[in-house]
């Protein structure tokens, strides 16, 4: 099943605690320009996490001249270290900017999701990431739209400003 | 040195163009540790006594710490330079993402000398450093300044400290602002830029940071991480923003309101952090690393500035801008927030300059001739917002209170100096010394004159406990005893370390122990602290500033409060009839300059300096 980082836009606050905590599992030290996961600022005030969003045709995979890319059976992308000659080709299609060259190894990196317990999720301080499925995530979306909804009718609404004080 | 440092200092003299990359040398790292330590001594050591703080001879020294950049929640950098606005030391520090930046750039301190002819900007990515031209960004506000830069640069992630058009026409409590909305607010640190003309400093960093331990810093942080999620103070800041202290401060009347002639403002509840986020705000946000995120982003919803992004308010501006002005409307705070952000001043210095003239055209030594014919009357908000204009641009009366309250009251004369609310030139935040009488000595003996964070003794005024200070039971705020003077001493040693860190005083300032503080410092570094050295390094800090400070004339004399904290009671609310007894005043200084070994003139003895390991300054 293909899990996502699922990311409540309200609640990041643009700390990179995520970046931090991704540079340091993949020992490269506290460098959060080495992180899998980056904190995008978008003027005037929005913050976005984006990293690999495991898309079902990568062109990262299908665009490498060396082959040295492959989707695993957990949807991951995978990089044969000897085959990739660090062309950054793979950087330049990648829509979400979600691949990294390590410039010590010159071999590109992408989230792998920390074998399914992403440190980045355990470190954010507002739990504004999770790891999900596309249907729960889907689910999430429509809980909170259902929310605002309900909020707006007269009597669901009271109930729903009674329930939470 | 084994972790935290990345060990260069980048010295770049505007004068001659030289950029220089120096080691940094360990035994300093370890007397003075960085942040305002490491830069109280070298200004101490490189700006001789009695230099112009607008000349040549002034310099800026941009500071990060051994934490900076790593998970232990510290975005911070500190600049250190002599005021212009106080003429003795002056420090300012700001959060957000360019003083890591800074480091991962590669160097701890960026020293900043000489003059530059033409105005440039300072162009740091990685070992690549150049001064570029910046006469075309002449005269822009700070936001604009960041984003041309950054256009410019051809990267919309590089970090810029800017000064704005205030810093330019050297408001002497011009602010440095960098990502957005965050200041180097205090005591004139854009002056010093804009007399130099630097325009900003932009910093691309590709490197990281070490720590000697890496797992013994994982642990440190799931300590504080628990501290933290259980302190409901902390939390409040998450929720409420700083403006969460309105709610503590008022509920003491030790809110200052019209210039400090009461604690008690009527309409404190429509300022309040609560109300913020019910009205104005539309994002918290975080600086680097720090689980907090007291920062808040609001939209003007109405009036001329409808449509304003504001990257506050902040609690002290609420104070200054509202309160302290007789004004209850928090959109109008906004505004004067956010320009003074655009203008690159100190909203906190900004905010008392008005209420001091507006108090002064209350009694009558401010005509309305004299005020370019404008109406100074508590709580007009139009007048607010015309004068935190007119400050920034240095017109008409702005050109006078740009000067700060002491100089503004001594050209005014008539008796104006009463109502100068400043200890050594620089104006009070927003906490009552009458009604929370441990400010009374926090703000009459801060090396950088009356600065309400050199210690936490607000959090104890306000009867809130803080991990760094440990009681058995709260203080009564109303008091001023030993016990404060205790606080006062051991405080003001552990808030230095946390500004030489360089951690944060709402993060580390309340949920760090002493002992966690040591255990950071030594999982960062290598070196093993414990909390009596991180005390005692503090102390030789502490005193290495009042020595800076002595060297300009400052003694006994400068360490005291306006006439009005001890001729005037508070008037009404639960503060009622407080007022500060000289007598007892003057006792606690006795006991203060007693247990921090200096002499009955304030001044640090000679066995005390050496003691300290200070004794090369004695030469």
């Amino acid at each position: 099943m293909r899990r996502y980082l699922k990311v409540d836009l309200d609640k990041c606050t643009g700390c990179r605690t995520c970046e931090l905590a991704c540079a340091e599992a993949k020992k490269k030290g506290y460098n959060p320009k080495k992180s899998l996961i980056r904190v995008t600022f978008v003027p005037p005030y929005f913050f976005l996490p984006l990293s690999c969003q495991f898309c079902d045709k990568p062109p990262c995979v299908s665009s490498c001249p060396e082959g040295a890319l492959e989707v695993d059976e957990g949807h991951r992308i995978k990089v044969d270290p000897q085959k990739c000659i660090g062309c950054t080709w793979c950087m330049n299609v990648c829509p979400f900017g979600a691949i990294v060259l390590d410039e010590e190894t010159n071999v590109v990196m992408m989230c792998d999701l920390c074998d399914g317990d992403p440190e980045c999720v355990k470190a954010c301080p507002t739990n504004a990431l999770e790891l999900v499925t596309s249907e729960v995530s889907g689910l999430r979306s429509r809980i909170s739209a259902a929310q605002k909804l309900l909020a707006g009718l007269t009597l669901s609404g009271e109930v729903l400003r009674e329930v939470r004080g | 040195m084994k972790g935290g440092y990345v060990g260069r200092i980048l010295r770049v003299n505007l004068s001659t163009k030289e950029i220089r990359k120096e080691a940094l040398p360990p035994d300093l790292a370890r007397k003075f540790l960085g942040g305002v330590g490491l830069g109280s001594y070298l200004l101490y050591r490189e700006v001789p006594p009695g230099a112009d703080p607008l000349g040549g001879a002034n310099k800026l020294f941009f500071c990060t710490g051994p934490l900076t950049g790593t998970r232990i929640p510290t975005g911070r950098y500190v600049v250190v330079f002599k005021s212009p606005l106080t003429s003795i030391l002056g420090w300012s520090s700001s959060a957000g993402h360019w003083g890591p930046e800074l480091k991962f750039a590669g160097y701890d301190v960026l020293v900043v000398e000489g003059v530059s002819p033409q105005p440039v900007y300072l162009w740091i990515d990685d070992d690549f450093v150049e001064l570029r031209p910046a006469t075309h960004l002449w005269g822009t506000t700070t936001s604009q300044a960041q984003k041309k830069i950054r256009e410019e640069l051809g990267d919309e992630e590089v970090r810029v400290a800017a000064i704005g058009p205030a810093g330019e026409r050297l408001v002497r409590f011009a602010s440095i602002i960098n990502d957005e909305g965050r200041a180097a607010g205090r005591a004139g640190a854009g002056a010093v830029m804009g007399s130099k003309k630097l325009k900003a400093v932009a910093v691309r960093g590709h490197g990281g940071v070490g720590v000697a331990d890496p797992e013994r810093v994982s642990e440190v942080v799931k300590r504080m991480y628990e501290v933290w999620r259980s302190e409901p103070f902390v939390r409040s800041l998450h929720l409420y923003g700083t403006d969460a202290m309105a709610s503590f401060t008022s509920g003491i009347a030790a809110f200052p309101t019209k210039n400090f002639q009461s604690g008690w403002f009527e309409e404190w509840e429509k300022l309040s952090g609560p109300t913020l986020s019910k009205t104005l705000l539309v994002k918290k946000v975080g600086c680097f690393g720090c689980p907090i995120a007291c920062g808040r982003v609001s939209l003007v919803r109405s009036g001329p500035h409808r449509g304003m992004v504001v990257w506050g308010p902040e609690y002290e501006h609420v104070n200054t801008f509202g309160a302290g002005c007789g004004n209850p409307d928090l959109e109008t705070v906004s505004v004067c927030h956010q320009l003074v952000n655009e203008y690159g001043m100190d909203g906190i210095t900004c905010g008392r300059a008005i209420s001091f003239a507006m108090e002064c055209y209350e009694k009558g030594i401010l005509r309305k001739e004299e005020a370019d014919g404008l109406d100074l009357s508590w709580g007009n908000r139009e007048t607010l917002v015309e004068l935190v204009k007119r400050i920034g641009e240095r017109r008409g009366i702005g050109d006078l209170l740009a000067e700060g309250t002491r100089r503004a009251a001594q050209r005014l004369g008539k008796g104006a100096e009463r109502y100068a609310m400043q200890t050594k030139g620089l104006e009070y935040a927003g906490y009552e010394p009458r009604g929370m009488k441990g400010m009374a000595l926090t703000y009459a003996l801060g090396n950088r004159g009356g600065c309400h964070i050199t210690t936490g003794m607000l959090y104890l005024d306000i009867g809130t406990m803080t991990w760094m200070y440990p009681l058995d039971s709260p203080l009564d705020p109303q008091v001023l005893d030993l016990e404060k003077v205790k606080a006062e001493v051991a405080l003001e040693r552990r808030y230095t370390v946390v500004e030489s860190a360089v951690l944060c005083k709402f993060f580390a300032g309340i949920v760090f122990t002493p002992e966690l503080m040591a255990s950071s410092l030594s999982a960062v570094t290598g070196w093993e602290m414990d909390a009596a050295e991180v005390d005692r390094l503090g102390e030789r800090i502490w005193t290495l500033q009042r020595l800076f400070n002595v060297r300009e004339g400052i003694s006994r004399k400068d360490d005291t409060l306006p006439d009005r904290f001890f001729t005037e009671p508070l008037p009404d609310g639960f503060s009622q009839g407080q007022v500060l007894d000289r007598k007892t005043f003057e006792e606690m200084l006795d006991a203060y300059y007693g247990m921090v070994g200096w002499d009955r003139n304030g001044i640090p003895t000679r066995e005390k300096v050496r003691e300290l390991g200070l004794e090369e300054l004695l030469a």
